[in-house]
């Protein structure tokens, strides 16, 4: 006898309506157990044939379910309900196992064709007892409660489980037999539009072992592109660690459609990814701020997606990189630095192998020079600067901003230092790699161990 | 009829008085005494005689108005003929009568709810505290209710006030087939659920 068969036979309360409750919510904790993205709302009906007990809301995506507890356990007056209701795409929960009759196999196809899912809380609960460390288990149980349908017993809930879990792993290496099965049973057990998700998934991660398209089995019409929330399931999961596989799925992928998911710094996924993506993946614009994370090692460097942002934190610093303009990061904390000294730019510059080719320096009582070295001169060896510097005040001289010649000569990127922002003409894009090594080391100094960090990061230096 | 068809001709009465109340709109919650599970009681037990248990057939909650969240049971006669409903009714007026006085909390409003009529030449006395008092003094009932075969003794049992509250809160239906379709239509009732749960009242 498990917990809820405990509640519904302890109900001795002689009011009713405290009763009701009791049961109520231990089938919210139940549910809440299967999928911890849903938010319950309780009605005031209870077993009512018309009105929702329950009705399950899911944020982001704005998706709702409603639920109809029933406490009769006879598959006909079940089948009736399904009637009843039909057009809300229901999940109807019997209280109890229901009764084995001769009506079970039409019950099953009923509900199934009326996209109404029947199950009894303890089925719904078994996907928590199922839940291993497998990538798709909670996947699995937060899309039956949004879109399953047909007869759900406990049995059915082990079987599907352990048919994804194993079509996952043969995805992976491209075996087509258990990837068929579990793409069969997701199609069975789901509404179209959480099979597809699931079997999109399937899909990108077929398709990450390297596998030819057009030998996934299943589902035809499924194209290679993930859309945002197969990509976010994708990173919500751990699927795999190999940097092919992150390589591949990343060829489908741009910055603008990653920053329209959050992704928190915990996924794993995300850092593969981004690990596997950062010469690929391309934005136009950047910003350093100082917002500090003394939770974080002081090696860790980790790559999280927000508000329209990709960024990395680390224990000093977060940069974020966007795919628009720098006026596109105005949410992002507004670091008010005073621009380095002349030479402490200079130094940095030189420190990290990064040529200038304008300079914007400012003077103490605020007139500015823009300055170009003749072409080809490392500006760390270039004398004219110092005399500037002498010239404009030893106070300040600060640099307010410096233009970094990108290789290959037709790119460049700016640095503004005193918004601690890199960007370039209106149109330019950056690969991550090159924003990372061009601009972070200007924009702030670098400890001997963020410098390595950042090496890491884009892979380490090629030359 | 073999007795379990009879058996289910009852339980598909319980069934169909719970989605006719359902219908009005006016019932949050409702139960059958077939369910596998009771969220509330709905069997009791006379307390002399062979103290045997007696039932109600349906039970729930009321919605709305001025019967906004009171509780109900019913009694239903899913019969094609009057056949020997007189002599269930008196007993029932009984059953209402100890439910009203031992579980109060239960029963606020006692439904008889049929599909034929019957004793229709003393239909406007069935609700009164007359018919409590006769049902109650019937020979078995005595018995089971006072505990005693003396019909004086167990007259003089009765609380007439109680007789009175027991019968003011008796309702008789007679459903028919159509009538159970003559209610909102599924569409229109598909709004008024919508609404209310816009409006955050469901």
């Amino acid at each position: 006898m498990d917990e809820f068969s405990v509640v519904i036979s302890d109900l001795t309360d002689q009011d009713p309506s405290r009763n009701v409750s009791s049961i109520k919510n231990a089938v919210i904790a139940r549910l809440e157990a299967s999928d911890q993205g849903v938010r319950i709302e309780s009605t005031e009906f209870f077993n009512h044939t018309y009105a929702p007990d329950l009705v399950l809301h899911w944020q982001g995506d704005g998706q709702s379910r409603q639920v109809y507890l029933r406490t009769s356990d006879n598959p006909d007056y079940i089948r009736e309900d399904i009637s009843a209701i039909a057009g809300k795409n229901p999940i109807i929960m019997p209280l109890v196992p229901l009764r084995d009759s001769a009506g079970s196999g039409e019950l099953e196809t009923a509900s199934a064709s009326a996209s109404t899912l029947v199950a009894t809380p303890s089925s719904i609960n078994e996907f928590a007892e199922v839940r291993t460390d497998s990538a798709v288990s909670g996947l699995l149980s937060h899309a039956v409660l949004q879109g399953g349908r047909g007869l759900l017993s406990e049995e059915r809930v082990r079987s599907v489980s352990s048919a994804v879990d194993a079509g996952f792993a043969a995805a992976q290496l491209s075996e087509p037999e258990e990837t068929r099965q579990a793409v069969v049973a997701a199609e069975r057990l789901l509404d179209p539009a959480r099979a597809g998700v699931l079997t999109r998934l399937l899909h990108a991660v077929w398709l990450g072992s390297g596998a030819p398209a057009s030998a996934f089995p299943g589902a035809t019409g499924i194209t290679a592109d993930l859309d945002p929330v197969s990509l976010k399931l994708l990173l919500d999961i751990t699927v795999s660690d190999d940097p092919e596989f992150w390589r591949r799925i990343a060829s489908g992928i741009t910055l603008e459609k990653l920053c329209e998911l959050e992704i928190s710094a915990d996924s794993e996924s995300l850092q593969h990814l981004i690990a596997a993506s950062v010469d690929r993946l391309r934005a136009k614009s950047l910003r350093v701020s100082g917002i500090k994370n003394p939770e974080l090692s002081s090696l860790a460097l980790r790559w999280f997606v927000s508000a329209g942002l990709l960024g990395f934190e680390s224990r000093n610093y977060v940069t974020h990189f966007s795919p628009g303009p720098v006026s596109s990061m105005g949410t992002v904390d507004r670091p008010n630095p005073i621009p380095p000294h002349l030479s402490l730019l200079i130094h940095r510059a030189s420190s990290a192998g990064i040529n200038l080719d304008e300079i914007t320096i400012e003077s103490d009582d605020g007139r500015r020079i823009d300055y170009r070295p003749p072409s080809g001169t490392e500006i760390w060896r270039d004398n004219v600067l110092d005399q500037l510097a002498s010239v404009l005040g030893q106070k300040r001289s600060a640099a307010v901003s410096a233009v970094v010649p990108l290789p290959g000569g037709a790119r460049h990127l700016t640095c503004d230092l005193e918004s601690l922002t890199a960007s370039g003409r209106t149109a330019a894009k950056f690969h991550l790699s090159e924003l990372i090594q061009f601009a972070i080391p200007l924009l702030r100094d670098l400890s001997r161990v963020e410098s390595g960090q950042l090496i890491e990061a884009i892979g380490g230096l090629e030359d | 009829m073999p007795g379990e068809a009879m058996h289910q001709k009852g339980a598909d009465g319980a069934r169909r008085a719970k989605l006719w109340l359902d219908a009005t709109t006016r019932v949050s919650s409702s139960w059958t005494n077939e369910d596998a599970v009771h969220a509330a009681r709905l069997e009791f037990k006379w307390p002399h005689g062979e103290e045997q248990p007696y039932s109600f057939d349906v039970g729930g909650i009321l919605s709305g108005g001025e019967f906004h969240g009171h509780f109900f049971v019913a009694e239903c006669k899913n019969y094609a003929s009057d056949s020997d409903q007189g002599m269930h009714f008196d007993d029932w007026v009984a059953k209402c009568y100890l439910t009203r006085r031992d579980h109060y909390r239960l029963a606020d409003h006692f439904m008889w709810i049929t599909w034929h009529p019957f004793r229709v030449k003393a239909w406007n006395t069935l609700c009164t505290p007359e018919s409590v008092k006769k049902g109650l003094l019937l020979e078995r009932n005595r018995l089971r209710v006072f505990g005693t075969p003396d019909e004086s003794e167990a007259e003089s049992l009765i609380d007439s006030s109680l007789a009175e509250d027991v019968a003011g809160r008796m309702w008789m239906f007679v459903l028919s087939e159509k009538q159970e379709r003559l209610v909102i239509t599924p569409e229109n009732r598909a709004l008024v659920f919508t609404e209310l749960m816009k409006r955050g009242e469901l």
